[in-house]
């Protein structure tokens, strides 16, 4: 059906880009809830909780090789119940992405550009992505075996760093409050895993899907390592308190780094990961957006939709949040877990219901044969 | 289909450039030739109105360039001054910051201060304030070094270092020499400071500066500074005062409860908060014979120093474990020249350790008197003993000061003499 392949470890690079930018940046598991000294436990507990929802994204993906969710979907649920069903994803590729599109504004806007007018740091993204959306997956395939060495090298260097000023008895005292608080801090970083949703787009551009599922996880398992030795570092350089409190805690730490009083004022070390990765996801998730929509409408091509999807994108990173506090409350778990669980979770495990349905009914039919 | 393929991509191609052009970061064009380097900040009080008065030193280019050129003698001479001292005040910082630019033909350029100084009656207030800016602000950073001053901040701005450019840059090389060769000040930057404020059981503890003497045409600065202290208001009129020389001497600190400071710790407390809490880097003990009592100086480059929690008969107890490696730097007493003989050596070290244990005991007195446990006794009780911790939380301040057992382990060995072994033999 697709005519542009991927090979396996592209897609692995791509995975690991999208879910580490994010984490690090943010670090949810030190800022989004009570966790403190013990953001590092949260994060292998939030490793524990996003495996399994990985695993049933990549291994719905996997199933149906060459296809994707909005060509199986109609096929397993009927044409109108899987339109219906799987319409929500391509709700779920527009909104994490002018999401992540906001927070990376804001934080030029912040730190870097503060006279220079939001809009244009969010079309000037919105559009070198859809110029590699709209050259095709296989073109950002190629692109990120090009970005990966660069992403990883700096994010690396950005973790050496301050191990000159490292405290690790910051982390003590281990699970003084209890179990509570780790767990806290874990409900979003377990949310925010539905980002990886777009696999059951992208896998259709895979030759051997099937092979992948464990690639999928060990991206994950990869990225989630990535964020715990930062979040081990950001409690043992800015303390658990000062990292739970900063807005980009990853951000203060590189910022904090003097190395022999020479080597100061990295924060490209912080910011060139996060554009690359930015850039990454934003393609990835406006080819997988126009993909859908071209497959659910039945049009010949998705390209032409891809300009009005990117204006309907930067509209929606501008106009969807207010300030920056709504920015820190959207994601809050009352409002994330109700919008990730409609628009991701639910559908996808209805499609599962419908799958797991066929096969037992195909079973069925085939021992009545025998 | 491929021509509108081509055109989509020919538009995205020339709207991108465009962006790039327009959008690289030149909606603040400010060219590095028209700024002022700001080189240090010192924030004051004004107690009458309540305002924040900032003072901060700007570099002059021109006259930093030609200093170095013009060698040595050049730079005493004092045609044209390295840099220049403006103030203003404000109901907050950042205000107060930008008021400075009502007296500044150019724009503050932040990225190479690393130094700021507070002034006494603004520790004493609390600094929370500024260390909010500082941590908020994007220009500065928390690489920036701390000083509280016991003279006026005005006055140590306008200090001229000869060897150095700017005073910002003098107060910086100073301590950080100083922390690697002699350490008599608590070290670090702001980040630590930051950290320790939202840390429980610990207080902060700053080094603090002061100018000791004045040299050169003292009486006239005098004059001058006495005429902008009367502050008319105008801020730039500060620096034409004539260049002086003054010695700025940094030694001890001020300890803090919360953010707000308490008192001035002398140089030995301070040598004993460094031992206990193992910051110390390099330091000289001296220990006079107690034959002719004259001096020996070990100088101390290895120690390990490790303090631990624990709860002994209900009461809070901290054992402070330190162990010393020295070197002999110099004998001025003829009665050691026996000093490879082997009880000399132990009753050297004995009263190496005794004279640390001192420094560390002194340290505990003072800062139990101030209420400031700037050792940080309850955060260890807080990481290794959690438990007890939260039921002492609440009061430990009178803990500390009451309560708290501290135990000095101290183990000293001198294990090495220099070049030569017995002092100076004269017929």
């Amino acid at each position: 059906m697709s005519e542009e392949i991927i090979s396996h470890r592209q897609l692995f690079f791509i995975i690991y880009i999208m879910r580490t930018f994010v984490v690090i940046s943010y670090m949810p598991t030190l800022t989004s809830g009570e966790a403190l000294q013990d953001a590092w436990l949260s994060t292998l507990v939030a490793l524990l909780f996003a495996l399994p929802q990985v695993w049933l994204i990549a291994a719905m993906g996997a199933g149906f090789p060459g296809e994707t969710v909005f060509q199986y979907g109609p096929r397993l649920l009927g044409p109108w119940l899987g339109r219906l069903v799987t319409i929500p994803f391509l709700w779920h590729f527009l909104w994490i992405a002018s999401l992540e599109l906001r927070l990376y504004a804001e934080v030029v806007a912040t730190a870097f550009m503060v006279e220079t007018p939001i809009i244009v740091v969010v079309l000037s993204m919105v559009i070198v992505a859809a110029v590699a959306a709209a050259a095709g997956i296989e073109v950002v395939g190629r692109l990120v075996d090009l970005l990966f060495p660069l992403f990883l090298l700096t994010i690396v260097l950005a973790l050496i760093f301050p191990l000159i000023k490292a405290d690790f008895a910051n982390l003590l005292p281990v699970l003084d409050r209890g179990w509570g608080p780790v767990l806290s801090s874990t409900i979003i970083p377990t949310v925010m895993t539905s980002q990886i949703m777009v696999l059951l787009v992208i896998m259709s551009s895979l030759n051997r899907p099937q092979k992948f599922v464990a690639k999928a996880l060990g991206a994950l398992a990869l990225s989630y390592t990535t964020l715990l030795v930062g979040v081990i570092l950001v409690i043992s350089t800015l303390g658990a308190e000062e990292g739970a409190r900063s807005l980009f805690p990853f951000f203060r730490m590189v910022r904090s780094i003097s190395v022999g009083g020479f080597l100061q004022r990295v924060e490209a070390l912080n910011i060139i990961p996060w554009g690359l990765g930015i850039y990454i996801a934003l393609s990835v998730n406006l080819w997988s957006g126009s993909r859908g929509v071209q497959q659910i409408l039945n049009l010949k091509d998705y390209r032409p939709l891809i300009p009005p999807m990117a204006v309907i994108w930067v509209i929606l990173s501008i106009h969807g949040f207010d300030d920056v506090f709504q920015l820190k409350r959207i994601i809050l778990p009352k409002y994330a877990i109700p919008v990730n669980a409609l628009s991701s979770l639910v559908p996808l495990l209805v499609l599962w219901a419908a799958r797991i349905g066929q096969n037992i009914r195909r079973w069925r039919t085939e021992g009545r044969r025998k | 289909m491929s021509r509108i393929k081509r055109g989509i991509f020919i538009l995205f191609f020339a709207e991108t450039f465009l962006c790039f052009l327009l959008g690289a970061g030149c909606w603040n064009l400010r060219e590095p030739q028209a700024q002022a380097v700001v080189m240090a900040l010192a924030v004051d009080l004004d107690e009458e109105s309540g305002l924040f008065e900032v003072v901060v030193e700007v570099g002059v280019p021109s006259a930093l360039v030609g200093g170095g050129d013009g060698g040595g003698g050049g730079g005493g001479g004092g045609g044209e001054q390295p840099s220049e001292v403006v103030s203003a005040k404000g109901q907050t910082v950042f205000q107060a910051l930008r008021r400075l630019e009502t007296r500044m033909p150019r724009h503050l350029y932040w990225g190479h201060n690393s130094l700021i100084i507070f002034s006494e009656k603004l520790a004493r207030q609390g600094i929370a304030e500024v260390l909010d800016f500082f941590e908020r602000e994007r220009y500065t950073r928390a690489i920036t070094r701390p000083l509280v001053a016991q003279s006026d901040v005005k006055k140590l701005m306008q200090v001229r270092f000869p060897l150095e450019g700017t005073a910002g840059e003098g107060y910086v090389s100073q301590l950080t020499t100083l922390e690697a060769s002699n350490t008599l000040i608590p070290p670090g930057d702001l980040g630590p400071v930051i950290m320790k404020l939202s840390q429980p059981g610990i207080e902060i503890f700053l080094p603090s500066v002061r100018l000791v003497k004045e040299e050169g045409s003292a009486g006239g600065e005098g004059g001058g500074g006495s005429g902008t202290g009367g502050e008319g208001g105008s801020g730039g009129g500060e620096s034409k005062s004539a260049p002086s020389y003054k010695v700025v001497e940094m030694a001890g600190g001020a300890a803090f409860i919360e953010d707000r400071m308490v008192g001035w710790l002398g140089v030995e407390a301070t040598l004993g908060w460094l031992w206990i809490t193992g910051n110390l880097i390099r330091t000289t003990q001296v220990i006079s014979c107690p034959d002719c009592s004259k001096g020996l100086s070990i100088d101390i480059i290895e120690y390990t120093s490790s303090m631990e929690p624990m709860i002994s008969n209900g009461r809070p107890r901290v054992k402070v474990t330190v162990s010393i490696d020295g070197r002999i730097q110099d004998v001025g007493c003829r009665h050691a020249t026996s000093i490879e003989q082997k009880d000399l050596g132990m009753t050297l070290n004995r009263r190496l350790e005794e004279s640390v244990r001192k420094l560390m005991r002194q340290a505990l007195e003072e800062t139990r008197e101030l209420g400031s446990d700037i050792f940080g006794f309850g955060r260890e009780f807080y990481r290794r003993k959690p438990k007890e911790w939260h039921k002492m939380k609440d009061n430990w301040q009178r803990i500390f000061q009451e309560e708290l057992e501290v135990e000095f382990e101290v183990e000293a060995s001198v294990r090495r003499v220099g070049l030569i072994l017995e002092p100076l033999q004269i017929r």
